[in-house]
Formats: structure tokens, C-alpha cells, sequence
């Protein structure tokens, strides 16, 4: 193994998350070479500092002025309550004042220690009410919506609507090509799935449907003798904390030799108001290690935007 | 971390933020009490101090909610609001980079920049000395330390994989880096951690 070889590797072989066969060769690399030797112990020494510290504890009581503050950044001036408090108090001051003011009614007259306990009361609801509303006109007034289906948990697939004739599904093969970085590129830049899923879909379609394409890319998939079950895990580590993410390919193949899955996401663009589907990732993932540590599982990643 | 159990916890995020965004109040509260323990672990360890990482944890709160009309659920409402964490940490630290560099004794740029330094002298003098409610014991102390030594580029990546447990796949989507730059950042950074703190591996290593 050469320098750039075990380099390479060092990360993963000081965290233990090597296969055996390659932690033998960075050791017996590591035994000839004094200089990644030293960083192979950098490293261990770095994981043992880091593994040392414990997650710093945010108190109760600071929590609490941390929300009181950013109420009172947003409350109207003059009010005294905050605008967390605003809903709790809303419904309890406002059924209290409806009683007590019901009260004042019927009696007529009352003693001036309750009096005083009507007025604090009402004034207490009429404040809540205003920094409420006050609250309200920091929010954009024209806010986008949040697709629905995510809200619902309608990734379960079931209530996902199924592609029709005119809606493009994933395409999954299983090949022998063996790939290099420009080969790929060009087997994505030529891909049809590209331009009809940004045609077809947009990210409130990618919301609903991500689960269901994920799967039906499965199921496709063990058709062809694959494992179904490791393409839907790959597929949800890969879509992970992105919502909006369609499986648009998949290929079984080979990347420089080493048997990989080519996974192809159509997405919208990072920023931007579009809402098309006209960004591509591809990930090229080693299903050998996906298993074990998903992390060191990827081989290659392209983005077309 | 059960992916069912994430799966289930951005979609009560997404139904918050729907509700957030039509001006429920008690969806903001219940957003902040679901993300402030993750988002002040992020804050803390970008500053060094209680003090600071309190100032920021409000700070992003605030950004989050004065902007959640913007969130559009291109990604996870947590993605989202490290995102703004790492945006406000990184005005933070330079901010704070600046401070240092005005703090010289001949200081000749008047009231208004003296004003401004002393405010973050105080800020850099804080940071210096991490509190021992927050961090107990001298070994954590020192990895504080050197994490604060370390450039912003690295550092940032480092507290998201090594501390707060982030995959390196959700490292690159929050920094928006391939994954390799971001495994090739971590591995520079592990290595000058361990430069930094050399002079007294004999606490971790025995």
C-alpha cells in the first residue's frame, strides 16, 4: 500500500470502522512508514480527546430567559407579556375575565378587592391578545406552505397517489459496465429521466412520492436478483434530512472496478423560488460497506444544478 | 438513531412549522423546546462559553422564527435551523476575530471602534475561560481550548461529525461541500486537534 493509499484509509482504520482485510494492509503499511505512523497517532489521540468531552447542558432557568427574550424581541411595546405565553394565558385570562365580568354584571356592585382583580384580569387577556397579534406581523405575509404530505406522514406509501401513464418511475437496471468519473458523467448527462422528472414533477410531488419511488426502485431492484431491502436503506441514508428528494435511477455496476449502486435523486434547486425538479445528485455507493459504516460506503457523488 | 423514529419526529417539525407559519404562537414554543438542546450543544462548542453560546442559541431562534416563512421544506426543519446555527457561529467567530485584532494598546480609530472592541474584548476574555459547570474537569477544558484554536473551515465540520454526530453525508448537505472535502477537512482537523494537544496527551493516552 502506498502513502496516498493508507492516507486515504487512516481516518477510518484510527476509528476501527475498516473491514479486516483492509485494516491488515493499513497496519503492515503503518509498521514500514514512520511518517503515517504519526498521523495514524494523531488521529487515535484526537479520538480518545474528543471522545472525552461530554455535551454541554443547557439549565432550565437559561432556557427560560432565552424564551422570554426572543418573546420580548417580538412583543409590541407597551405590552408585558411575551408572546409564548400569549395562547396559555389567552384561553385561561380570557375564561377568567368572561367570569369575572359576568360577575360584575349579575352582582352590580363589587368590592374593590375584586374589582381590582376584574380589571387585572381583563387587562391581562387584552394584553395577551395584542402581543399575539403584534407577534403575528413579524411572519412573512405571503408564507409558502409546507407540502402536506410530509406533515401527515404520508411516506408510508399507501396513501401516495401512483404514477400515472404520464409520470416518468425510476429506472433500474443492473449492468456490467464498469465506470470511471467521466464515463458517469456522461451516462448521467445523457439520462432521459433527467429532463422528464423535472418536466413531471415538482418538490410538493417529491414530498409525497419520495417514499413510494424509493420502494417501487426497490421492488424493481429484487426483480433483477439485487437486494431490495439495502437499495431502500441506501436510498433513505442518502435522502435523509432532505424531504424532497425522487428516486429517478438506479444502477447495479461497477466504478473503477469495484461493484457499486449508482443512485440517481432529482431534486429541486437548493435556493431559488423554482419548484421543478431540475437538479440531479447521483450517488455511487460500495454495497459491501454500506452495512457496516454508510459513511465510508460512498465512492462518488455528482451534482448537476 | 431509529430512522422510524426520525422519520415521525420531522413530520411533528413539519406540522409545527405549518402551524408557525400561520402565526400559532405555541408552535414556535414547542419548536424551540424540540431543537434547543441540539442547536445549544452547536452554539457552545463554536464559542467556548456558556455566556456566548446562550447569546446565539436566542439569536438563531430568533433568525428561525423571523424567517420560517421562507422555509419551504427543501430539507428537514432541523437541517434548516443548523444551518442558520452554523451561519450565525461562523458572524460570530469572525466578529470576534475582528475584536481581537482591534484590541491593540494604540488603538487610533475612535470612540465609536473602542466602544465596539471593549464590547468584545469582554466577549474573547469569556470565551477564554470556559466555565466548570459547563465543562467539568481540566481534559475537557483542554479539547474546549483547542477546538476554539482551530480555523473556522475546520472547525465546523469537526464539532458537526465528532461532537454533535453528524454523518459526514449530513455534514456535506449542511456546509453544502462534497463529502470528500468535508472527510479530507475532518481528517486535517483531527490531526492539528492533536498538535494543539500534544503538550498533554498524557490525559487521554496513559
Amino acid at each position: 500500500m502506498s502513502c496516498r493509499g493508507a492516507k486515504k484509509s487512516l481516518l477510518d482504520y484510527a476509528d476501527g470502522r475498516l473491514p479486516e482485510k483492509e485494516r491488515e494492509a493499513v497496519r503492515l503499511h503503518l509498521e514500514s512508514c514512520p511518517s503515517c505512523e504519526a498521523a495514524a497517532e494523531k488521529l487515535e489521540l484526537s479520538a480518545s480527546a474528543l471522545s472525552s468531552t461530554r455535551p454541554p447542558e443547557l439549565g432550565d432557568a437559561a432556557s427560560e430567559r432565552i424564551l422570554a427574550n426572543i418573546g420580548r424581541e417580538v412583543r409590541p411595546e407597551g405590552s408585558r407579556a411575551g408572546w409564548w405565553r400569549s395562547q396559555r394565558v389567552l384561553a385561561a385570562g380570557a375564561a377568567v375575565a368572561a367570569v369575572l365580568v359576568a360577575v360584575v354584571v349579575v352582582v352590580g356592585v363589587e368590592t374593590s378587592r375584586n374589582t381590582g382583580e376584574t380589571e387585572r384580569s381583563t387587562t391581562g387577556a387584552a394584553e395577551d391578545q395584542a402581543s399575539q397579534s403584534a407577534f403575528k406581523s413579524v411572519l412573512p405575509e405571503s408564507a409558502p406552505s409546507v407540502p402536506a404530505a410530509t406533515a401527515t406522514g404520508q411516506n408510508s406509501g399507501s396513501a401516495a397517489p401512483l404514477a400515472s401513464v404520464a409520470m416518468p418511475l425510476p429506472a433500474v437496471k443492473a449492468s456490467s459496465t464498469d465506470y470511471d468519473q467521466a464515463s458517469l458523467r456522461s451516462m448521467v448527462e445523457s439520462l432521459p429521466a433527467r429532463k422528464q422528472y423535472a418536466d413531471a414533477y415538482t418538490m410538493s410531488d417529491a414530498a409525497v412520492l419520495s417514499g413510494t419511488y424509493a420502494r417501487k426502485a426497490a421492488d424493481d431492484f429484487a426483480h433483477l436478483g439485487q437486494s431490495g431491502p439495502e437499495l431502500e436503506a441506501m436510498i433513505s441514508y442518502v435522502t435523509a434530512s432532505e424531504p424532497v428528494l425522487l428516486t429517478c435511477y438506479v444502477e447495479s455496476a461497477l466504478f473503477g472496478g469495484r461493484p457499486v449502486w449508482v443512485i440517481g435523486l432529482a431534486a429541486p434547486p437548493r435556493s431559488g423560488s423554482s419548484v421543478k425538479l431540475s437538479r440531479t445528485e447521483v450517488w455511487v455507493l460500495d454495497p459491501a460497506r454500506f452495512t457496516s459504516d454508510p459513511d465510508s460506503s460512498i465512492v462518488f457523488f455528482l451534482e448537476y444544478k | 438513531m431509529n430512522p422510524g423514529y426520525e422519520e415521525t419526529k420531522e413530520s411533528e417539525d413539519v406540522a409545527l412549522v405549518r402551524r408557525a407559519k400561520s402565526g400559532d404562537t405555541t408552535a414556535f414554543e414547542e419548536l424551540f423546546r424540540r431543537h434547543r438542546s441540539q442547536i445549544y450543544s452547536l452554539t457552545y462548542r463554536m464559542t467556548g462559553n456558556s455566556a456566548d453560546a446562550e447569546d446565539l442559541l436566542q439569536d438563531v431562534f430568533l433568525t428561525a422564527f423571523r424567517k420560517i416563512g421562507s422555509f419551504q421544506g427543501r430539507s428537514s426543519f432541523s437541517t434548516w435551523l443548523y444551518r442558520v446555527g452554523i451561519n450565525r457561529s461562523k458572524d460570530f467567530l469572525r466578529k470576534k476575530k475582528r475584536a481581537a485584532e482591534l484590541q491593540t494598546p494604540d488603538d487610533q480609530h475612535g470612540e465609536a471602534s473602542l466602544e465596539e472592541s471593549s464590547r468584545h474584548a469582554g466577549a474573547v476574555e469569556r470565551s477564554s475561560q470556559p466555565e466548570a459547570g459547563a465543562i467539568a474537569g481540566e481534559a475537557q477544558r483542554l479539547v474546549q481550548e483547542a477546538l476554539d484554536r482551530l480555523p473556522e473551515g475546520l472547525r465546523v465540520p469537526l464539532v458537526l461529525h465528532e461532537l454533535e454526530g453528524l454523518q459526514y453525508r449530513e455534514v456535506a448537505r449542511l456546509m453544502r461541500l462534497p463529502v470528500g472535502t468535508v472527510k479530507s477537512r475532518i481528517f486535517r482537523a483531527r490531526l492539528q486537534l492533536a498538535e494543539i494537544l500534544e503538550p498533554h496527551k498524557e490525559q487521554w493516552i496513559k
